[in-house]
């Protein structure tokens, strides 16, 4: 479904510097995997998933969604995946159920207005349709965002840490979320930096650090590389046998 | 899965325009802040109005003869025969006298204004006196109060102008920081669909509330060429609005509201002088033929070009930040 090759990005810093924020990073994912982005703070997560998702683009490299080539042909690949921004991406003004619905009718979906209630309703956020996306909670924002998500029925979801900001419970419903959708022969692409909830749902994961890949695998093979039983304590020596910059 | 046949880019465009419009107004401060200018201006002339007519109103007058009277009233005067019309003035029983002391002829009259120049040209003609004065009617209230009026509205067009700056840069800046403007960059459109939609809403929402503003001044007092004035209004909103859009975009995350949205207010307000400075050249461009119109200029159909010009530039702008 999705396949990245040697994806190449470089910012300029304020003070006039380069910074390497995704160095040579490739990976790929199947329908119905639940693929980890794990990485420290920068690691170059959020830029890797904006690259995936045609929003910037790589200084160097490929990315095909499909047989489209993402990057010659970024329209067409838009319309097999969505993108979940780690804000969430609500416009505070407009209801859940007119958010969900533009982004339906924008993209051609049939009935969007039926199509927006059927999926508010199913992911449990039928009882706030009305209310402005403002005067959400958290927990419900982010399933008002994955029902926007799933609108035109994607192939592909790249989710930046979809459980920021959650509690425990609204977590755990998240999850539970993103693995029913897998379950629907949906790759799903999500970041994190949270161990456990990769732990819990993630079949495959590749830990980046300084936009680097330092590993890639299933959890096991994970744990293995890391010579830990605890993937928290295989992605810290993960991290620290990677030399100093 | 994805069976969705994306619609015609047009549509796209209306949708999103209407979205970001919907958003806009769902704003109070800035619903307000369309509203208010107008309303306080019209209830301010409203008051002046009432108050000025309060006090020039009175059409009465005191002399000694029906004859007078008679032609007076036939002017449009209040005007009564009174035994001493100076008494009557004096006590305040009426705001003008005439009669004759004697040294000759006395007009006293509490106000300037028509009816005492009436008055007192009714007393020459009646004297044959060498000369009187003559109040000639208006052409039109326009033309008398045109540079009155002109002045107004185009201090209301320099406020809608920097509005159209904070609409475009206050705009993207929210949209960038909530995550919003990824979210609606992730569908499949091209990138400046998003850009236009913004364009068209500021434009429509600072267009319809200046027409208004114009229209209510117009109503009240008169407005040299209100078609232009609502013209140039709508386009130098557009035009500030594409120059926020366009220096915010160019900004991107790396800077704050701030940074963006001053540049954006001195590129606008420069070109406004510009236009009022030079308004042969400012008719032809945006922005600047707000300060061309008040100098009397009205907009060539170059400021419209470049007025378009303008955003697609900014359109460009949005576009190359995403890379």
């Amino acid at each position: 479904m999705l396949r990245a090759m040697n994806l190449v990005k470089s910012f300029h810093d304020p003070a006039g510097g380069v910074v390497h924020a995704v160095a040579g990073l490739s990976l790929a994912v199947e329908p119905g995997v639940i693929y980890g982005l794990l990485g420290p703070n920068g690691a170059g997560k959020t830029t890797t998933l904006r690259i995936l998702a045609t929003l910037t683009r790589p200084d160097a490299g490929e990315v095909h969604i499909g047989d489209i080539d993402a990057l010659r042909h970024p329209v067409e690949a838009r319309a097999r995946m969505a993108y979940v921004p780690a804000e969430g991406g609500l416009p505070a003004r407009l209801s859940a159920l007119e958010a969900v619905t533009l982004f339906g009718e924008v993209q051609g979906v049939p009935k969007a207005k039926d199509r927006a209630m059927e999926l508010l309703h199913s992911l449990g956020a039928g009882a706030y349709v009305g209310r402005e996306c403002a005067q959400l909670s958290t927990g419900m924002k982010r399933r008002v965002v994955l029902a926007r998500a799933l609108m035109h029925d994607p192939g592909l979801l790249l989710l930046d840490e979809p459980t920021d900001g959650l509690d425990v419970q609204g977590r755990l419903d998240v999850l539970q979320l993103i693995q029913s959708l897998a379950a629907e022969r949906r790759a799903v692409v999500l970041s994190s930096h949270i161990m456990g909830e990769v732990e819990r749902v993630c079949q495959r994961a590749c830990i980046i650090h300084r936009g680097l890949k330092i590993a890639e695998g299933s959890l096991d093979e994970l744990r293995a590389l890391g010579g830990a039983e605890a993937l928290d304590d295989a992605f810290v020596a993960l991290l620290n046998a990677e030399p100093k910059p | 899965m994805n069976t969705a046949v994306s619609p015609p880019l047009v549509k796209a465009w209306g949708l999103l325009t209407m979205s970001v419009l919907t958003r806009t107004l769902r704003e109070g401060l800035v619903l307000r802040a369309l509203i208010w200018p107008a309303l306080i201006i019209a209830l301010t002339l409203l008051i002046s109005a009432t108050f000025v007519a309060g006090l020039y109103a009175s059409k009465s007058a005191a002399v000694p003869e029906v004859a007078l009277a008679e032609v007076l009233v036939a002017k449009g005067l209040d005007a009564r025969v009174y035994a001493d019309p100076e008494a009557a003035f004096v006590s305040g029983e009426v705001d003008r006298a005439a009669f004759e002391d004697a040294e000759g002829w006395v007009l006293l009259a509490r106000f300037d204004g028509a009816y005492t120049t009436i008055m007192e040209s009714e007393l020459r003609a009646r004297l044959g006196a060498a000369w009187r004065p003559m109040i000639i009617p208006r052409a039109g209230r326009n033309a008398a109060l045109g540079p009155t009026t002109r002045l107004l509205v185009g201090l209301l067009a320099v406020l809608f102008v920097l509005y159209g700056v904070v609409f475009g840069a206050g705009g993207l800046s929210r949209d960038l920081q909530d995550g919003s403007l990824d979210a609606e960059r992730a569908l499949p459109l091209p990138s400046w669909v998003h850009a236009a939609a913004r364009l068209s809403a500021a434009g429509v929402a600072l267009s319809v509330a200046f027409a208004a503003s114009v229209g209510l001044i117009h109503t009240i007092l008169g407005v040299n060429a209100p078609f232009a004035w609502c013209v140039v209004g709508g386009l130098s909103g557009l035009g500030g609005a594409a120059m926020g859009l366009g220096l915010m975009a160019r900004a991107g995350r790396a800077e704050s509201l701030s940074g963006p949205l001053s540049r954006g207010l001195v590129a606008v307000t420069g070109l406004m002088a510009l236009g009022y400075s030079a308004p042969t050249i400012g008719r032809q461009l945006p922005v600047a033929s707000v300060g061309a119109l008040v100098r009397g200029d009205l907009p060539g159909v170059g400021a419209a070009l470049t007025t378009l010009l303008l955003c697609a530039l900014a359109a460009w702008m949005f576009d190359r930040s995403a890379r």
